[in-house]
């Protein structure tokens, strides 16, 4: 059986932040977007605010005086050395990871079943490998499928199942899963996004068991291939892969030369010319 | 303001000559200098670098540790801090470097310092141990 992880970092940006600012423990931190404009991440205390992604700095000078909201200028170079280091603390646990995102990166984990602990012991040493190395909070969701993976994570996340930042639904019973699946918003699926799922509630499909049940070539009539694929990952059939990691470039480098050695005054002026 | 630097986990290594032969700080060594061995800063002070992390130091409250003001600590993330740890560690919003006291079901911070009194953790501080120094460098000239 293929199982895969998804190891995803909570409120990366702003979680980067506190790590190395004590005063900001425990207080509402955002992050702002180039030249302290919108908001682009949230810490756990914002997002408990009712304060969305997006909005800009200058309309929450009210909220941020009631509530002692803090602003960040966002920090790049920093979220990616923090992004780098927690891939490279996964690839101690998995030897096939794909990076998704700056947060998010999937490990390959099949085989690794029978370790003692099962998957979710190894889940757990993910996360507390993360916390103690990095002092960042992560989320772990297994399944046998991506997508499953991805909610998965999504159920650890919001605390729909599993137990501290680890969802592991392969130990999860059929009955168990569609019960589960019932209570979740389709919307949240991988891959279904604003549009398909306003369709699929056209056709009174809301929660993620109503498309896992729907009818696979329905819906590639309706949507596509990609949709159905997500209806079968749904089930768990397996039918995306990892992607091959881009190994990190080392340096950048434009440089200008010419095609063939020149000899002449008069090639070199016509070659600089253009 | 706040300042951290993050070593490059992944900076290239350079080797540089090391003397095995110790520089003599009291009288004169009679023995002979030969190159024996290569070193690389990085690989000496820094053993694990994906949970590496620089600190510079303010202050005086150290020294007896040799630590002193404008120094940059060499700071582990992936070593348990045990009593006796020199320590960074978050107390109430404050960001500090002590010694570790943690004996008998009592914490405390301590400098190395007689101008400064133990910090002693009680209930109500919000103590966080962040990591354990493992070194420290400092450039002279």
């Amino acid at each position: 059986m293929a199982v895969f992880a998804l190891v995803d970092c909570n409120n990366f940006y702003a979680s980067c932040e506190k790590l190395f600012a004590p005063r900001l423990r425990n207080r509402p931190v955002v992050v702002l977007s180039n030249n302290d404009g919108c908001v682009v991440a949230r810490s756990a205390e914002v997002k408990a605010l009712g304060i969305p992604m997006g909005v800009p700095w200058f309309k929450l000078k009210d909220d941020a005086r009631r509530y002692g909201i803090v602003a960040m200028s966002s920090n790049y170079a920093l979220y990616a050395d923090m992004s780098n280091r927690v891939v490279e603390v996964l690839s101690a646990f998995s030897a096939n990871i794909e990076v998704y995102s700056i947060d998010e990166s999937f490990l390959e984990l099949s085989g690794y079943e029978n370790l003692s602990g099962g998957l979710t012991g190894y889940g757990a040493e993910i996360r507390q490998r993360i916390a103690d190395w990095l002092g960042l909070a992560v989320c772990v969701g297994i399944a046998p499928t991506k997508t499953l993976a991805k909610l998965a994570n999504h159920c650890a996340k919001k605390n729909l199942a599993g137990a501290d930042g680890v969802c592991d639904f392969t130990t999860l019973s059929p009955d168990e899963l569609s019960r589960l699946f019932d209570k979740i918003d389709v919307g949240e699926v991988w891959g279904i996004g604003r549009k398909i799922r306003a369709r699929l509630e056209g056709m009174g499909m809301t929660s993620v068991r109503q498309l896992r049940d729907a009818d696979a070539e329905t819906i590639r009539a309706q949507f596509s291939v990609v949709v159905e694929r997500t209806v079968r990952e749904l089930r768990g059939v397996s039918c995306l892969d990892m992607q091959e990691v881009v190994p990190d470039k080392h340096q950048i480098i434009s440089s200008r030369s010419f095609l063939k050695l020149l000899y002449d005054r008069a090639e070199v002026e016509e070659a600089v010319a253009s | 303001m706040l300042r951290y630097f993050v070593p490059l986990p992944d900076a290239p290594r350079q080797y540089l000559l090391l003397d095995t032969t110790k520089v003599s700080a009291g009288f004169p060594s009679p023995a002979a200098d030969y190159v024996d061995s290569r070193l690389d800063i990085n690989e000496y002070l820094v053993r694990n670098p994906v949970s590496t992390f620089f600190f510079p130091v303010e202050g005086d409250s150290m020294e007896g540790a040799e630590i002193f003001d404008g120094d940059i600590l060499v700071v582990d993330r992936s070593i348990k801090a045990r009593h006796g740890h020199i320590v960074i560690a978050f107390i109430d919003g404050e960001r500090l470097v002590k010694r570790l006291y943690d004996r008998a079901g009592k914490m405390a911070l301590v400098a190395e310092n007689p101008k400064y009194p133990p910090l002693v953790v009680r209930e109500g501080n919000e103590l966080t141990v962040w990591g354990v120094v493992v070194g420290r460098f400092k450039r002279m000239a």
